[in-house]
């Protein structure tokens, strides 16, 4: 649906990280296919972060392989992997407190910069050429976003919801092929949300794929291609949104309570 | 060589002493207070002003000892917790080495900048150990005192955390300062009381070790930065592990010193306890997951 | 368009400063020497937020290599300063990689450590450094035929040297390293996520600190024609973390500030350098606890209050 190359940009096999007695990720495998939005839900605690950290080297694994494009992602450092195409935001809003939204959003396209400490320091002419270029990349992000009235704001300063889309923004910087996003919707309100979905939307179609870990079930359902449950650290459940949503064990584990199965009806 | 080793031990229980009153505080603080070494010195001064005024040395070293006790509760209450309350921890070792410098200062501004040294704690001829063995060990008293006050410390120290409810309270505040504060324990006392100690050991350490020494303002530094060595090289937060830190580290000194002078015996301790460091971050009774990043 | 009359009058004043003071010129010379040491301290501590309390191994690195090259082998004096910054750098980016990676305290301790193994090196080694009495007979700077002799002429080759300094610091501190930088201080595993590698930017500010305080020592081994260990003591690596400190990171006033007090304040008068080391620890503390931004950030921000007051008047 997306092109001649429909292999999956991303696949996963088998990941399994123990802390102690307890495994937190236990033989999880997915694949992820190019510019689709692939979301991983599950109670607290059923490993969804801890299986992010996998992926971008954070924690190692006891076992199971990531191939990303070709590379095997497990044994790049987390420096080389926005080189790759791969970018990642966290469950906390991680800007730089003391840079302006502009630079905070500059510093997601950093990989694709080449100078630094003599070229930056002396000021030479492909040093001010980057500058100028990175500035207008993240001033195109900002007005993307809608947010470029904040672009001279300190991060310190930014409401936190802006702060969160912000992130979102930072990486899109760096125009990844992938993104890994954990919980971008935690902290925003509805509209924000509303707006998020769309952003998330529009970056997919435009041709990133998008790993989303997120809390909010209906935000979810309605913007993804495929949903990967996890429960304990184990596969529970994987597929498209409707099926997921069908699947008896997922009713009975997760959707289980009221209120969730009141906004999967 | 057995002299050598036995005055690299004397050292060593004096860097030891010093180790033990950082090591106090870092466990409940997490701060490195190297003022420490600041107050070491300054004991040893004012326990010779007080030899001088005729105080005998043994009752000079308990004045000192409980004047240190309260001087130090006295410096967290006015500067260190204040301090505390506003800054992190990197901010607040500069904090103590901006203290270290202004003791030293006042160091220079009351007892200039000549050496001092003092009268030994009991009068007495030294004796020789085990004369047929390379030479022997001479042994001044003034040793044995140290070596005594070090034990005596270290064992007073061990019942009050190990077999007293106030210990109690202290090692679960160094565990969890979180959960200890919500229980209801008052962490300021807490803080006040290891502050309090780790006075008494700068006390024990400069007016134990100013006797076989000279001491003026400047060698301030080298003794924060021994008890700093000592204290990480065994593992901070750990007594047993401070006093291992200290005499290892005097040792190493004392037998480099025999063959490369006294200057380059420091240059090669700090050498082997920073690569000891790289290979082994946490120190020697130490756990390892908070050094590296 | 407002800010280049700001820098001409500038240039000026710090070009007529020492027909202005007569007489201060040698404190105007140390302070420039100690200010181009700070100023590379800052890129490490102010702008990727790690200590270094070992600053003092690479003033020796410079000052020794300056005058060990020119006594012994007796090398031009220029070719004296570029060989052992080069070598300083060298030195900084192995210790580096390995230092680095150490937290808080430990990399502390190891800095520390740097700066006990600088002072007995050079006292201990008396072979190579002359021990204790230091290395004597050091010429002048040589530039262009010219010798670099007098106090003025120090200062203004000091001048030209602290302003490239600035210029190269701020430069950094406004473009993408700057930026790096600024990650890697408030979250190193956030900023590898954006493919920053911590552990190489760290290295690189600890270089850029290593050359200029390198550059520094030789200067000072040229400016008083000898070096010794009491200017490579325990007791100025400390000093110098302690002039960062208090006039505060990230600027060129905080640092000028801070050199300037800690090196001035013993000329105020004679009875006054005995209390010194005494007020300066004091001011430390106190600085430390309540301006976070050092001297110069708590000033900006009283100007900056007093600047809003006066404008809604």
């Amino acid at each position: 649906m997306t092109g001649p190359d429909d292999r999956p940009v991303l696949t996963a096999i088998g990941l399994t990280r123990r802390f102690g007695g307890v495994t937190a990720v236990d033989g999880v495998g997915f694949t992820v296919a190019p510019a689709s939005i692939r979301a991983v839900i599950g109670p607290n605690g059923a490993g969804k972060t801890t299986l992010l950290d996998l992926i971008t080297g954070f924690t190692r694994p006891d076992a199971g392989t990531v191939d990303f494009l070709g590379h095997d992602v497990l044994k790049l450092p987390p420096h080389r992997l926005p080189a790759i195409g791969l970018m990642r935001t966290f469950q906390s809003a991680r800007l730089v407190p003391r840079l302006t939204a502009r630079e905070n959003v500059m510093l997601g396209a950093h990989h694709l910069t080449r100078s630094r400490f003599l070229a930056d320091g002396l000021r030479l002419p492909r040093a001010r050429r980057e500058q100028r270029a990175l500035a207008e990349r993240a001033d195109a992000v900002l007005d993307f976003l809608d947010l470029r009235r904040y672009a001279d704001t300190a991060g310190a300063d930014l409401p936190t919801g802006v702060a969160r889309l912000l992130e979102v923004g930072r990486a899109l910087a760096g125009a990844p092929t992938l993104l890994l996003l954990d919980e971008p919707a935690a902290g925003l309100d509805g509209t924000e949300t509303r707006e998020l979905a769309g952003v998330l939307r529009g970056v997919a179609a435009a041709g990133t794929a998008i790993v989303l870990i997120e809390h909010d079930v209906e935000l979810v359902m309605s913007i993804s291609d495929e949903v990967l449950v996890l429960d304990a650290g184990a596969v529970l459940a994987d597929g498209p949104p409707a099926e997921v949503r069908a699947d008896p064990a997922v009713l009975a584990a997760y959707l289980g309570s009221a209120a969730p199965a009141e906004e999967a009806r | 060589m057995p002299q050598v080793v036995f005055g690299g031990l004397i050292d060593g229980c004096v860097y030891a002493l010093v180790a033990v009153g950082m090591s106090l505080v870092y466990s409940i603080t997490r701060v490195i207070n190297l003022a420490q070494g600041g107050f070491v010195v300054l004991a040893a001064l004012v326990t010779v002003a007080l030899q001088q005024a005729g105080v005998p040395p043994l009752l000079a070293l308990v004045v000192v000892l409980v004047g240190f006790a309260g001087l130090l509760a006295g410096v967290d209450r006015t500067v260190l917790r204040p301090a505390a309350r506003r800054i992190g921890n990197q901010r607040m070792l500069l904090v103590t080495v901006g203290l270290l410098q202004a003791i030293s200062g006042l160091l220079l501004v009351v007892w200039g900048n000549l050496p001092y040294t003092g009268r030994p704690f009991t009068a007495g001829p030294p004796w020789t150990v085990a004369p047929g063995f390379l030479g022997g060990v001479t042994v001044q008293p003034q040793q044995v005192w140290i070596v005594a006050l070090l034990l005596l410390a270290v064992l007073a120290l061990t019942v009050l955390l190990r077999h007293t409810d106030l210990g109690l309270t202290m090692r679960a505040t160094a565990s969890r300062p979180d959960a200890a504060r919500l229980v209801g324990v008052d962490t300021d006392r807490i803080r006040l009381i290891a502050f309090g100690l780790s006075g008494a050991m700068a006390a024990l350490a400069g007016a134990a070790v100013v006797p076989i020494t000279f001491l003026q303002f400047d060698t301030t530094t080298s003794y924060a930065v021994s008890g700093f060595v000592a204290a990480v090289l065994g593992g901070l937060g750990s007594i047993g592990g401070a006093v291992l830190g200290g005499l290892l580290l005097g040792v190493v000194e004392g037998v480099f010193s025999r063959y490369t002078g006294s200057s380059l015996a420091q240059v090669a301790a700090i050498v082997l306890l920073i690569g000891l460091l790289l290979v082994r971050p946490a120190g020697l009774l130490g756990r390892a997951e908070e050094v590296r990043r | 368009m407002n800010a280049s009359p700001r820098v001409l009058v500038l240039a000026v004043v710090l070009l007529a400063l020492p027909w202005l003071t007569p007489g201060w010129t040698e404190l105007l010379v140390i302070v420039e020497i100690f200010l181009l040491v700070v100023l590379g301290l800052d890129v490490l501590t102010g702008q990727a937020g790690q200590i270094s309390l070992g600053q003092t191994l690479f003033l020796a690195i410079g000052g020794y290599g300056a005058g060990l090259l020119t006594v012994r082998a007796g090398w031009p004096t220029w070719l004296a300063v570029v060989v052992p910054a080069l070598v300083a750098a060298a030195v900084a980016a192995v210790l580096g990689r390995a230092f680095l990676r150490l937290r808080g305290y430990y990399l502390a301790l190891a800095t520390l450590g740097l700066a006990v193994v600088t002072q007995a090196g050079a006292t201990g080694l008396t072979a190579v450094t002359g021990g204790p009495s230091g290395l004597v007979g050091v010429p002048s700077l040589s530039l262009f035929g010219l010798t670099v002799f007098s106090d003025r002429a120090n200062y203004y080759v000091l001048l030209v040297l602290c302003a490239l300094a600035a210029w190269f610091t701020a430069n950094l501190r406004r473009g993408q390293t700057g930026r790096a930088l600024a990650a890697v201080e408030h979250d190193p595993q956030a900023a590898a996520m954006l493919g920053i590698d911590p552990a190489r930017y760290r290295t690189g500010a600890f270089v850029v600190a290593a050359v200029a305080a390198s550059v520094a020592g030789s200067l000072y081994a040229y400016y008083l024609r000898f070096i010794s260990p009491d200017l490579v003591s325990v007791t100025v690596a400390l000093s110098i973390v302690i002039m960062l400190a208090l006039g505060g990171v990230r600027t060129v006033v905080g640092p000028l500030l801070g050199v300037a007090l800690l090196q001035g304040l013993p000329l105020v008068g004679q009875s006054f350098a005995l209390w010194q080391p005494l007020v300066a620890g004091l001011v430390l503390v106190l600085v430390l606890t309540y301006l976070p931004g050092g001297l110069w950030g708590g000033l900006r921000g009283l100007l900056g209050r007093a600047g809003e007051r006066a404008g809604v008047r």
